[in-house]
C-alpha cells in the first residue's frame, strides 16, 4: 500500500532546477532528508544516467531515477518532484519531463508492490496530468491514495 | 517453456516492472514462461539463453545474439498493449 511509504514529506511540488542532474538531485535530497539514503546514493543515480543515457524517462513527461542498493541505500523509499520550468533530459521520446520519482530498493524485491502501483497509476496520462495539478504536497499525497483504491 | 528475460539500465526498477508486465501477458495468452530481469550489461552476457530478450528500444541495437533469440525493443516499457503486441509479433 501506498500509505506505508508515503506522506507529505516524500513530496516536493515545483522544483525549479535548470537541469536533468540538479532534478535529479533535487529529488534524491527528499530521499536524504528522510534519512533513507546515503548523499552517494544522488551520485550513483545521476552517473547511471551518464553511463546508460536518459532510459530513465519512461513515459512521456515521467522519469523513474534510482541506483543498486549497494549504491548507499538505507531504507527502501520513494519520493516524487514536480519540476516547473519542464526539464529536458535527452529522451527523445518523452522530454520534457514534469515529473521525477527517486527509488531507493534495499534488494530486488521488496519494492515491487509499490512499484507496481506507481506504475499502474502512471499508465494513466490523466493521473500524471491530475498529479501535476496539485497544489500542495497533501493533496498529491490524497490523490495518489485515491488513484491507487481505484486500479 | 519459454524463457525470456527482462532487461533495465540497472536490472531492479523498470525491468522488474516489464517483467510483471510480460508475466501477466504471456498468461493471458496461455503460454507457460519463466521470466527472469538482469542490467542491461549482464543481459548482453545472457541473452543467449534466452529465447526473448524484452529492453528499452534505446539498448536493443546493442545487443548482439544468436539467430534464436528475439529481441524486443520496447518505447513505452508501461505500455501493456505495446507489449502484447511486439511480443506476439516475437512469438509469431
Amino acid at each position: 500500500m501506498l500509505k506505508d511509504i508515503l506522506n507529505n514529506h516524500m513530496v516536493r511540488l515545483d522544483i525549479d532546477v535548470e537541469n536533468w542532474e540538479d532534478a535529479i538531485r533535487c529529488a534524491g535530497e527528499i530521499l536524504l532528508d528522510q534519512n533513507i539514503i546515503e548523499n552517494r546514493y544522488i551520485d550513483a543515480m545521476i552517473q547511471s544516467v551518464k553511463k546508460l543515457g536518459p532510459y530513465i524517462v519512461l513515459l512521456p513527461g515521467v522519469a523513474l531515477a534510482h541506483a543498486r542498493p549497494e549504491d548507499g541505500t538505507k531504507q527502501m523509499g520513494i519520493s516524487f518532484a514536480t519540476l516547473n520550468p519542464e526539464i529536458y533530459f535527452g529522451n527523445k521520446d518523452f522530454d520534457p519531463v514534469r515529473l521525477i520519482i527517486c527509488l531507493s530498493a534495499i534488494d530486488d524485491t521488496s519494492h515491487l508492490d509499490i512499484l507496481s502501483v506507481i506504475a499502474e497509476i502512471l499508465a494513466q496520462p490523466q493521473n500524471i496530468d491530475d498529479l501535476l495539478n496539485c497544489t500542495d504536497t497533501e493533496e498529491f499525497v490524497n490523490k495518489m491514495m485515491e488513484m491507487e483504491n481505484r486500479i | 517453456m519459454l524463457k525470456v528475460l527482462a532487461a533495465c539500465g540497472n536490472g531492479m526498477g523498470s525491468s522488474m516492472i516489464i517483467k510483471m508486465k510480460i508475466e501477466k501477458i504471456l498468461k493471458e495468452m496461455g503460454k507457460d514462461c519463466n521470466v527472469h530481469h538482469a542490467s542491461v550489461g549482464e543481459a548482453k552476457s545472457q541473452a543467449k539463453d534466452f529465447d526473448v530478450v524484452i529492453v528499452s528500444h534505446m539498448f536493443a541495437k546493442d545487443f548482439n545474439v544468436p539467430e534464436h533469440v528475439k529481441v524486443v525493443g520496447l518505447v513505452n516499457l508501461l505500455d501493456e498493449n505495446e507489449i502484447r503486441e511486439k511480443l506476439g509479433a516475437a512469438l509469431g
